[in-house]
């Protein structure tokens, strides 16, 4: 998907930043002369990826800001901060999608990583479709069988998941969905995790 | 002189020349702007963004690297902002950068070490990040380790602005990598090896093969000498620790000295350094003590009588020159005095002698390469890749890079006549009169009116430029662009090579060219103390005071000579002396044929005096111990004399205080201007191979050539 087809805007961020740092046409690259440009772009791209990839804390978002204020400040030529002020003006305009993506929620649901999927037991049937769907073997649960008793809920298995999406359109009932963000100020975060072999039922 | 501009560095007052940047400008005042990418000297490229300052009354930060010194500027260098744009720099440069001070060379003289203690970052709020480059340490001399390049480009532009063009950048970005074309290693490029890199490298990204766990900054025991390998004489610091040279650099910043210089200092203690005095027992040198080499020197001398000859190489210092003249004239009696450089640079010595006065020579080549608007180079291939006065070459290649004007006189298209602003005569062998006559007359042409006196004479000699044109074989048109371009130029500099050096007229054209437009002279002697030992009585009709003058020459001493006495490291002869003595560090050639070898001390060994090509005078201080029983050369002639003759013999006290004196008249009779312009007629002059056997007698000494060929000729067959 590319920039402009996106929504999230930490992505269009980070694709703008992306195709000026790696561009191979000479009037729109980055000319690679002055260190906060060369060095300070590079880190708020990797920073990005790295909130993008649900690994975000307090501490990126802070130092995006730097780069923002520094690279304007200090680089040598007007692209450095043209492309200083994309990030700064995309950390006022989106500071809150930014907190949310550090939380691990992603608005649009684009960013992969922070889209987690879970199954509401009360709309599931247990037929196993899901199970069958899911690549990585992250949904566990056993197949409902007439006249038998003592089988174990479907869950999604939240540490071996790799957010591909594929469980969502296979399963009948809608029963698959997003988890919601609950909100800054919220107690409870994400669904619980369990390791393998510690389910409390 | 520059007009002065007064301005304020964080309130304080200074007085700088116009033209300066803010970072040398705020140095003179004590004040150090940080940078990583400045190099003093070249133009600034505001690459790294340290060096941000606040100017009064503008808007933003400006780099002062960049920025040129203004009447009444006032200069804030430590506000928040600009200290935040540094610890933003030095902080993410620390995330790449491998945090393992504990055991870098570098440590206590790494710019990166230094701004990060003075800005307090302690690692890196940046992710680390590690491009796990290859160690390039194929190369005998330099490594590249690109994980702790900071991506400066020092190293870029000193390599650039030499002319040796080897480093640049491969790649943008964060990844970009310091290399060489193709990325092969250095001893596969055009690299010379002369380490400016090195020392330009703010951090330990290049760094000599031999430094890792040789010692760190602060442990190393640094002192100030000069080179004594060629003419240059260039001015270097010899680092020791523990009693061993273990790195050398160049004393100043943006200085130059070349791989025999830096790297030459394995040669002292090399398989075939002379370590103790040599006699010969029938076939072979055995070793001997010194008073025993002492005594068959001195009695072979003494037998000889006046029929003793005396060879004095261009590289001995005054102070051993002065003693071998006065064993000679004074205690053996001989006259038959020479220095193999008399041979060679003999006419161009007497033409500046009649030109500028007795001892103008030293004071004629006072000229300052580095302000030259124009530099006229004639019958001299100053070169780094032949490793001949490399620093010569150096300095006239960054001249031209800043845009002056290179006039190549040779017989030959010499690595400087490729630069893109260099205008090649290239004329047939001995031409070289003739063609400065019809050059000179080409000038005189564009309007230009000699103030000196004695020119109208001449003028009478000079020839048209056709007939230059055609007794040269260069096309008139080129003479008449190179005479433009010297009619118009500002500050131009005649350097003066050997390859006219014999010849007197030749020189005397040539200096003659000078005076029209009282442009600087740069006689270059390839010898480190070519003019100080001729300067101090080592030629045959230089006798002082009572002693007779006209001895026998350099080429008369060859054969005929009861006994001869060769100091320093002269090339080997076909010598038919009855009894040779040698005095000399290396083995060489003609030692090995010697009656007698006596040992003495050589590059950084060394204590004295020398006058280099550019007249200057240069101290060398002993940053070695010498290797063996090794003595000075003016210590040898000292001893040797009081036991040739006790009462007539002299102490090294004596031979010093001589050599000073003779320095102090020399330097009196020469007038800093110019006598009279002397005219000359134009002729043929005949060339001698002696000087190429000099380079190689350098280079071999040095123990670098070896090296050097062997790695250029893998590439050869490699490529």
């Amino acid at each position: 998907m590319s920039q402009h087809e996106s929504k999230c805007p930490v992505k269009v961020t980070r694709l703008k930043l992306h195709e000026f740092y790696y561009s191979d046409d000479p009037k729109t690259q980055m000319c690679s002369k002055c260190h906060p440009c060369k060095l300070g772009i590079y880190d708020a791209i990797k920073i990005l990826e790295i909130v993008q990839a649900g690994k975000g804390g307090e501490v990126h978002a802070s130092l995006l800001r730097r780069i923002a204020r520094d690279v304007k400040d200090g680089s040598m030529c007007k692209k450095g901060k043209d492309h200083a002020d994309i990030l700064s003006a995309f950390l006022d305009a989106s500071g809150a999608e930014l907190e949310k993506h550090i939380r691990g929620y992603c608005s649009s649901n684009e960013c992969a990583q922070l889209v987690t999927y879970d199954i509401d037991p009360t709309l599931c049937t247990m037929c196993d479709k899901c199970r069958e769907a899911c690549p990585s073997f992250a949904i566990e649960g056993q197949k409902i069988e007439p006249y038998k008793t003592g089988f174990t809920p479907y869950r999604i298995r939240q540490k071996r998941c790799t957010h591909c999406g594929d469980c969502l359109p296979v399963c009948p009932e809608g029963a698959i969905f997003i988890v919601a963000d609950p909100g800054p100020d919220a107690d409870e975060k994400k669904p619980e995790r369990h390791a393998v072999g510690t389910c409390p039922v | 002189m520059s007009k002065m501009v007064n301005m304020e560095f964080d309130g304080k007052a200074v007085t700088v020349p116009e033209g300066m940047t803010l970072v040398d400008a705020a140095a003179t005042a004590g004040i150090h702007i940080p940078n990583l990418c400045h190099i003093k000297e070249l133009r600034g490229v505001g690459a790294c963004r340290m060096c941000m300052v606040e100017i009064e009354g503008m808007k933003t930060p400006v780099t002062a690297c960049t920025m040129k010194v203004k009447e009444g500027m006032k200069v804030a260098t430590r506000t928040d902002k600009v200290e935040e744009i540094r610890k933003f720099v030095v902080d993410l440069v620390l995330s790449f950068h491998p945090l393992d001070c504990m055991t870098c060379p570098k440590a206590g003289d790494c710019d990166l070490q230094r701004y990060a203690a003075d800005l307090g970052i302690r690692e890196s709020s940046f992710g680390r990040k590690s491009f796990n480059y290859e160690l390039n340490d194929r190369s005998p001399f330099i490594t590249i380790d690109n994980n702790y390049c900071i991506l400066c480009g020092r190293c870029v532009r000193v390599c650039k602005e030499q002319g040796t063009n080897v480093l640049d950048f491969m790649g943008r970005g964060i990844t970009t990598k310091v290399s060489t074309a193709l990325d092969k290693p250095l001893h596969e490029s055009e690299c010379t090896f002369c380490g400016s890199c090195v020392d330009a490298c703010p951090v330990n990204a290049l760094m000599e093969r031999d430094r890792w766990q040789h010692g760190r900054e602060w442990d190393l025991d640094k002192r100030e000498s000069a080179c004594t390998a060629c003419g240059s004489g260039c001015r270097v610091v010899v680092n020791k620790k523990d009693g061993k040279i273990v790195k050398v650099n160049a004393k100043e910043d943006n200085g130059y000295i070349c791989v025999i210089g830096r790297f030459g200092f394995d040669s002292l203690a090399a398989a075939n350094r002379v370590v103790s005095p040599m006699v010969r027992k029938g076939a072979k040198l055995a070793p001997a003590t010194w008073g025993d080499a002492i005594k068959a020197a001195a009695e072979g001398l003494k037998k000889a009588g006046a029929n003793a000859g005396f060879l004095a190489s261009g590289s001995l210092m005054n102070e051993e020159a002065y003693a071998l003249q006065s064993l000679a004239r004074d205690v053996v009696g001989s006259g038959n005095i020479d220095t193999p450089a008399s041979s060679y640079a003999g006419g161009l010595l007497s033409a500046l002698s009649a030109v500028y006065g007795d001892g103008g020579a030293a004071i004629a080549s006072q000229a300052d390469l580095s302000t030259a608007d124009l530099v006229v180079v004639i019958g001299a291939d100053p070169s780094q890749k032949k490793q001949s006065l490399q620093e010569v070459d150096v300095m006239i290649r960054r001249r031209a890079q800043a845009g002056a004007k290179v006039i190549v006189i040779s017989t030959e298209k010499t690595g400087l006549a490729a630069h893109q602003n260099a205008i090649l005569l290239q004329l047939k062998a001995g031409a070289d009169p003739v063609l400065l006559a019809g050059l000179m007359s080409a000038v005189l042409a564009e309007g230009v009116s000699p103030a000196s006196k004695g020119f109208d004479g001449v003028k009478k000699t000079l020839i048209s430029v056709e007939e230059a044109a055609a007794a040269s074989g260069v096309a008139a048109e080129q003479i008449v662009t190179a005479a433009k371009a010297y009619a118009a130029a500002k500050s131009p500099i005649v350097v003066i090579g050997m390859g006219i050096g014999e010849s007197e007229e030749a020189s005397l054209q040539a200096l003659n060219l000078a005076l029209m437009k009282d442009a600087g002279v740069l006689p270059l002697l390839p010898e480190a103390n070519a003019l100080g030992v001729m300067q101090m009585g080592c030629t045959p009709d230089a006798g002082s005071g009572k002693a007779k003058k006209g001895g026998k020459g350099y080429e008369e001493m060859q054969s005929g000579m009861k006994a001869l006495f060769v100091a320093g490291n002269v090339p080997d002869m076909n010598s038919k002396a009855d009894f040779l003595i040698v005095q000399t560090s290396h083995l060489s050639p003609l030692a090995a044929k010697a009656d007698v070898v006596l040992p003495m001390t050589a590059l950084y060994e060394r204590e004295g005096t020398i006058v280099n090509t550019y007249g200057q005078q240069k101290v060398l201080v002993a940053a070695n111990e010498a290797e063996g029983t090794a003595k000075n050369g003016a210590d040898i002639a000292a001893e040797l004399s009081l036991v040739i003759n006790k009462t007539k013999g002299f102490t090294l006290k004596d031979a010093e205080s001589g050599a000073k004196k003779v320095k102090a008249a020399k330097i009196a009779a020469g007038s800093f201007k110019p006598v009279a312009a002397k005219a000359v007629k134009a002729s043929a002059r005949s060339t001698s191979d002696l000087l190429k056997a000099i380079n190689q007698g350098m280079l071999q000494e040095s123990g670098v050539s070896k090296v050097l060929v062997v790695t250029g000729s893998a590439a050869v067959a490699k490529g």
